[in-house]
């Protein structure tokens, strides 16, 4: 699933014909019970806390996952302006959208 | 239309295949971003009904187990007290008021036991298989339909499907909440009409 997807708002060598809009994927994450476990251990010594960095990119993984689940149900064929936000959700939960334009481009002649 | 890679090295059918495993056997929490093979949505439009997806049985899971039943131990040994309770409560209710707590937290410990071994069973699977009824697609083309249940398949859907199944379902299930397309416009520069009508 090669869909080329960029912060950028065009891509090099194409040009974009259509826009179909905003495409998102949201997903709520909260530690697994390892992870929460590793984590607040971890907390107390201080450092790097690898469970819950591992809990960030699965929850960005996922949210990217979805996002071109939506451009791709609806037709687009690249995504441009792609950007992530993220907010609490409560002790321990973290939402994370990804979200970006979704448009169909073709190579410039 | 899909942007115009280059043009691929030919490549056989089971180097292709082999090359969509090593990528479906990388974890989805590994540090670098992971490519998506496929997605849902490219299942093949018939498939709207409620599907019943492969899963592995009974016996794929307990050999994945393995040691980790320990895990499970705590319930058991809430199972073992919840029956004298009812036999001699003044002596056994304080365990069982004291395990409600435990019981909701062993629920949890084991969905993510199934989880785990979930995943770990459809990774161990090498060969291509149909993620609906499990068959074996070892010597079919790609892009072709199941010879058990019929429906369509792909390599990329099966290697996609291999790496987190509850994942891929639970995807499947969020397009269905996909919000309406907004309106979509065609780019380009503003064409406006002439005095002279054209």
């Amino acid at each position: 699933m090669n869909i080329p997807v960029t912060t950028t708002f065009t891509i090099e060598g194409y040009r974009i014909t259509r826009y179909f809009g905003i495409v998102r994927g949201i997903i709520v994450r909260a530690p697994t019970i390892p992870q929460r476990m590793l984590g607040g251990l971890k907390s107390i010594i201080g450092g790097r806390v690898g469970a819950f960095t591992d809990m960030c990119e699965q929850a960005r993984q996922q949210a990217y996952d979805l996002l071109i689940d939506h451009a791709v149900a609806i037709g687009a064929n690249a995504i441009v302006g792609l950007r992530y936000d993220a907010s609490d959700l409560g002790p321990g939960g973290t939402e994370v959208l990804c979200y970006g334009t979704a448009v169909q481009i073709e190579p410039e002649r | 239309m899909p942007p115009a890679d280059p043009i691929p090295p030919p490549e056989s059918l089971e180097a292709e295949w082999l090359r969509l495993l090593e990528q479906s056997q990388r974890p989805l929490d590994e540090a670098r971003p992971t490519a998506v093979l496929a997605t849902p949505s490219q299942l093949s439009p018939t498939v709207h009904e409620d599907i019943r997806w492969w899963r592995p049985g009974w016996e794929d899971m307990r050999r994945y187990v393995g040691w980790r039943w320990v895990f499970l131990s705590p319930a058991l040994l809430l199972l073992l007290c919840a029956i004298p309770a009812w036999r001699w409560p003044s002596v056994f209710n304080p365990f069982v008021l004291v395990g409600a707590k435990l019981a909701v937290f062993m629920g949890a410990v084991a969905l993510t036991l199934a989880g785990y071994v979930v995943r770990r069973a459809a990774r161990a699977r090498r060969e291509p298989f149909c993620i609906f009824c499990g068959y074996n697609l070892s010597g079919l083309p790609d892009h072709y339909r199941c010879p058990e249940c019929g429906r369509p398949y792909t390599w990329r859907i099966i290697a996609e499907y291999r790496r987190d199944p509850e994942w891929f379902i639970e995807r499947y299930r969020a397009l269905r909440r996909l919000p309406p397309l907004a309106a979509p416009f065609d780019a380009g520069p503003v064409r406006r009409r002439r005095r002279d009508g054209t």
